[in-house]
């Protein structure tokens, strides 16, 4: 799942939920979703992974630099 | 007769070829003057350089990139001269080639803007699209020291610390930077691991920045498979490059930007709505409760006026039961009159003789009918 899409998906979940028009047994299947979704986006979260590499000197090999 | 000082051609040219090559103060120098003899053979430009008093034979092997150049103009050729011993020629190995004069360095600009236009490369159907939310990797061709690089690490990393970086190093400015650059453009073109490629310098004047207007560059961004985001010195400057590129940022650092989703910000959004989420719930749980006290409240009060109900037709039920209680009847007199088990109801079934009870509400006693 697209990270937007997830949050369009929560976005509409939580709209529904504000309208008040929703019972405890829908609501609750809402929430339940919304809860799902939120936690697969926080995953997308894990902090720095991401790294710097620097091709070396010409010899185009990889070299991890900080 | 054989002279023992004598030295052969061989040795003789490879000593003068060795002075050219080994003279530091030769290599790569700017050398000025007209343009003449120039013809292009297989991709390799022969021309000769001249000036009123002097002719240099001139060699460029990338004779491709010399194809606006005519007999007359007025150049600088950068590069050094050789000795080629097999032809016993002196030559000037050429490696860049610009107009001379500042005058003509933007007369040049235009020159090349118009012919690749006319051949398409600026054309918007060629532009590669970029998706922002897919990219996990960016290229980069830069210098490998100054702030550009910084810069480009610094907003990447505070926007999306989940994207890699990779810095295929190069000269920006200087002779020869524009093959640097091709280099590194050709380089992250065929890796598979990038998603995108930042071309970036920071401001300079416009020699500085005339690497990026050189038609070697526009061809190898032009021919790039992974799309190219051009971020050449300041807002205001306009590159060759910026036109041939797939997307021009005004900044190395606007690129940056422009590649990155800002997940921090999003981070924000999302703990905003998992919290507006628990906040509903809570609502709903809660209404639900309201919806229960006050059914509960209204079940009370059905019950309550279904038993008052009750009671009041049951006290009603009571004062009748109450007034046909015999004990209540005999407050007035009466009597219950029986013989044995027998109650006597009439006169005429009793007989003189017959031993009769008469029952108060107080006690019993017994008689004898005369």
């Amino acid at each position: 799942m697209k990270f937007e899409e997830g949050m369009k998906e929560l976005d509409e979940i939580i709209q529904k939920l504000e309208s008040g028009k929703i019972g405890l047994e829908e609501g609750t299947k809402l929430f339940e979703r919304g809860n799902e979704l939120a936690k697969q986006l926080c995953q997308d979260f894990s902090e720095n992974k991401g790294k710097v590499f620097v091709i070396k000197e010409n010899l185009e090999k990889l070299i991890e630099d900080k | 007769m054989i002279n023992d000082r004598a030295i052969s051609v061989t040795q003789i040219s490879m000593y003068i070829k060795n002075i050219f090559d080994s003279e530091e103060l030769l290599e790569n120098i700017d050398v000025f003057g007209e343009i003449s003899d120039f013809n292009i053979s297989r991709g390799i430009a022969y021309f000769s350089l001249k000036d009123e008093n002097a002719l240099l034979p001139c060699v460029a092997f990338d004779g491709n990139g010399l194809s606006s150049v005519k007999n007359g103009d007025m150049v600088v050729a950068t590069g050094s001269p050789k000795y080629y011993v097999k032809g016993g020629r002196l030559s000037f190995n050429v490696r860049r080639l610009t107009p001379y004069g500042m005058g003509n360095l933007f007369e040049q600009f235009l020159r090349l803007k118009q012919t690749l236009e006319n051949e398409g490369l600026f054309d918007v159907q060629h532009k590669k699209q970029i998706n922002v939310n897919t990219i996990k990797r960016i290229g980069v061709v830069s210098s490998e020291s100054g702030a550009v690089i910084q810069d480009i690490i610094n907003i990447t990393k505070r926007r999306n610390p989940n994207i890699d970086i990779v810095l295929y190093p190069v000269k920006v400015q200087g002779v020869n930077a524009e093959l640097d650059i091709c280099k590194g453009i050709n380089f992250f073109s065929n890796y598979e691991n990038v998603d995108v490629v930042i071309v970036a310098r920071g401001g300079g004047s416009l020699e500085d920045l005339q690497p990026f207007n050189t038609e070697i560059v526009a061809r190898a961004v032009y021919s790039s498979n992974k799309p190219i985001v051009s971020a050449v010195g300041h807002e205001t400057d306009y590159t060759i490059i910026d036109f041939v590129s797939d997307l021009r940022a005004p900044t190395p650092s606007a690129a940056a930007e422009l590649l990155t989703e800002n997940i921090t910000e999003q981070k924000y959004n999302l703990k905003d709505k998992l919290k507006r989420l628990v906040k509903c719930i809570n609502q709903i749980i809660e209404n639900q409760n309201l919806k229960i006290n006050y059914d509960i409240k209204k079940l009370t009060m059905i019950a309550e006026s279904f038993v008052n109900e009750i009671n009041y037709a049951l006290s009603l039920k009571q004062t009748k039961l109450n007034k046909l209680d015999p004990k209540e009847i005999m407050k007035l007199g009466y009597v219950k009159v029986s013989r044995g088990k027998e109650v006597i109801v009439s006169a005429k079934s009793t007989f003189v003789g017959d031993k009769l009870d008469l029952t108060f509400t107080d006690g019993k006693i017994e008689v004898v009918r005369r």
